[in-house]
């Protein structure tokens, strides 16, 4: 998922690396109260359409999200004070309470006003780039991404060797630098720099935060949408509060075929949260309720489960490595959070050690910008080609 | 009223087997033994007075970097409605790998109907042949082929005819009526906007 004026999609465009994808916006924020799921009005034209809201709530709701935009002397007053509070003391009642923190901002209740009026007002900066919503997501899903980058390296003469994994590194012990790595063929491949996945750095050369950080994740393949409408072809961001006392808040993403991420009929679905258990116990509690599966008990008219998997990932953006050699760089994995700033600061970084006087993916000439004519005259060509 | 057309159109086969080549002569009429990578650009533009009313602007993608060992990526495929998939004559291994590259193409990228992409086989480097060559009609309609040319890119042998032929093909395609593309995807600026029709902001509200 990536937030409309996140920095992962503003590096795209400015890199024009964006020509290679497509995207979805993402078409409705959802939430789940009182075992109901709901849609969150997110847009003045949400606001107006909601059947949940009665008028007065549309009023207020109206008029909050125009006066958070500006920061005044009355929010600064509940600075470090949960915003929650903050919402309670502007008489908004419960419904838009839950709405703005947990699907608006999507904080915890506890989170303070200045944290949750930042988020606000990001989701409300994201809101109308593109759509209804502030969130795009690639066609073919996010593995996309990574395919872009490497076309556009390829085109610039990038070399990709393929099924070459790396088994072992030769440091020079004088310079402490990293000379080659030998892949698991035993071929030698010298490099004047390394940029490594963490998860190939051993554990006495990583500084993880303690207790080590998990995510808990959950993929489904369902048989319908949690809140059908006429469309089949809805983009869902799920927005799901604790559903008890110390359980976390979850984050659930459903996407429709139109994604191309699933056959028709079908919709793919990802929940993830910040681990308390397994991904299991902290997960499946939420699947079985919202969701038929085998375990739940009545035969309410949900969604089936088709298929699931669950597992645990180390949260990427509490690793850190030292001890390596200067020239060896790591990046770290995905993250809980939403969007990839994590993931777009490292690389930015990583660059920047290894090539201080360039400038970050620049944006790529257009090939259109070279014209040939067909009429020309051989050899002669009409050349409008700037710069190389 | 003039109308202007754009394809794109992939360029590809086994290595050496002359892609380059036949881009460099098709577009910018030259040829030569040695060749570099072109750096930075993804495809080469070929500008057609196709007929009184028509102009047609032809991407030609070359493949770049590391795809050249095959398994292309969805991104080089994606919005291409039609292939020149070529070997070289004279290695007999190039023609045994045109089935894998015609798998690779299928899988990838279809026209909005489902169908396969018009693809058209070239026979290069024929100015090395000495013997008459096999036919490859039956190869080609038995492997999806619309067509396929003996070609030349370094005595300009039918290449501009193996052109015209995929370029036919796209245009029934393009004027049999078809179900409308996904409407509701959308790019953030590149190349695609020329394509297509895409979401602007103005159907959204803004605070
Ligand atoms: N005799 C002859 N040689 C050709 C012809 N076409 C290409 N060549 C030669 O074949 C060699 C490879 O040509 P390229 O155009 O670089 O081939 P390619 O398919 O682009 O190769 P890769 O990009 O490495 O996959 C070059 O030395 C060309 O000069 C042809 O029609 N006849
Ligand atoms: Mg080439």
């Amino acid at each position: 998922m990536m937030y409309s004026r996140g920095s992962l999609v503003d590096l795209l465009i400015k890199s024009n690396v964006s020509r290679y994808a497509e995207f979805k916006n993402v078409s409705r924020i959802l939430t789940y109260r009182h075992d109901n799921v709901e849609q969150v009005p997110c847009s003045r034209a949400d606001v107006f359409a909601s059947r949940q809201l009665s008028v007065v709530e549309k009023r207020k709701l109206m008029r909050f999200l125009t006066s958070c935009v500006e920061d005044t002397e009355e929010q600064q007053a509940y600075n470090g004070r949960p915003y929650l509070e903050f919402l309670r003391d502007q008489q908004l009642g419960d419904n838009l309470q839950h709405f703005l923190v947990h699907s608006i901002a999507m904080v915890t209740e506890d989170t303070p006003t200045e944290a949750g009026l930042a988020s606000t007002r990001h989701f409300l900066r994201c809101l109308g780039r593109y759509g209804n919503t502030p969130f795009l997501f690639p066609v073919y899903g996010l593995g996309e991404i990574p395919q872009c980058f490497c076309r556009m390296c390829a085109v610039f003469g990038g070399i990709y060797c393929l099924r070459h994994s790396v088994h072992c590194v030769i440091v020079d012990q004088e310079s402490n630098r990293c000379k080659a790595v030998i892949d698991i063929r035993g071929q030698r491949i010298s490099c004047s720099h390394f940029v490594v996945e963490d998860g190939y750095v051993a554990a006495e050369r990583k500084k993880v935060a303690t207790p080590t950080r998990f995510i808990s994740r959950a993929v489904l393949i369902t048989d319908g949408s949690v809140l059908p409408t006429d469309s089949e072809q809805q983009v869902s961001m799920v927005t799901l509060p604790p559903i008890a006392a110390g359980s976390p808040s979850v984050k659930m993403v459903e996407l429709c075929p139109s994604t191309m991420t699933c056959p028709p009929g079908t919709y793919l679905v990802h929940l993830t949260c910040q681990s308390t258990g397994s991904a299991y116990q902290d997960l499946s509690p939420l699947v079985t309720r919202m969701f038929h599966t085998p375990e739940s008990h009545d035969q309410g008219k949900r969604p089936s489960v088709l298929w699931c998997l669950y597992f645990n990932m180390v949260d990427g953006s509490a690793v850190d490595c030292h001890n390596l050699p200067s020239n060896v760089h790591v990046c770290s994995g995905p993250d809980g959070e939403l969007g990839h700033e994590h993931a777009i600061t490292q690389a930015e970084s990583i660059f920047r050690k290894i090539l201080p006087q360039e400038e970050f993916c620049p944006p790529a000439p257009n090939p259109e910008d070279i014209i040939y004519d067909a009429d020309t005259a051989e050899g002669d060509v009409l050349s409008r080609q700037t710069e190389e | 009223m003039q109308q202007e057309l754009l394809f794109k159109v992939l360029v590809i086969g086994d290595l050496g087997v002359g892609k380059t080549s036949i881009i460099k002569r098709y577009v910018h009429q030259i040829f030569s033994q040695h060749y570099r990578a072109t750096i930075g650009v993804d495809f080469a533009l070929k500008v057609l007075q196709w007929d009184h009313d028509t102009v047609i602007r032809l991407q030609l993608w070359d493949i770049a970097g590391q795809e050249r060992y095959g398994n292309m990526t969805r991104v080089y495929y994606r919005e291409a409605v039609g292939a020149l998939v070529v070997f070289d004559v004279s290695r007999a291994s190039t023609f045994d790998a045109v089935l894998k590259w015609k798998d690779d193409l299928d899988s990838k990228v279809t026209l909005n109907n489902g169908r396969p992409v018009p693809a058209v086989l070239l026979a290069n480097k024929s100015d090395q042949l000495g013997s008459q060559q096999p036919k490859l009609d039956s190869f080609c309609r038995d492997n999806g082929f619309v067509s396929w040319f003996e070609t030349s890119a370094k005595e300009n042998t039918n290449i501009e005819e193996a052109a015209r032929c995929l370029i036919k093909h796209i245009l029934d395609i393009e004027e049999s009526p078809m179900s409308e593309r996904d409407p509701g995807s959308l790019t953030l600026s590149g190349y695609a906007n020329a394509t297509k029709d895409h979401l602007k902001c103005s159907s959204c509200s803004k605070w």
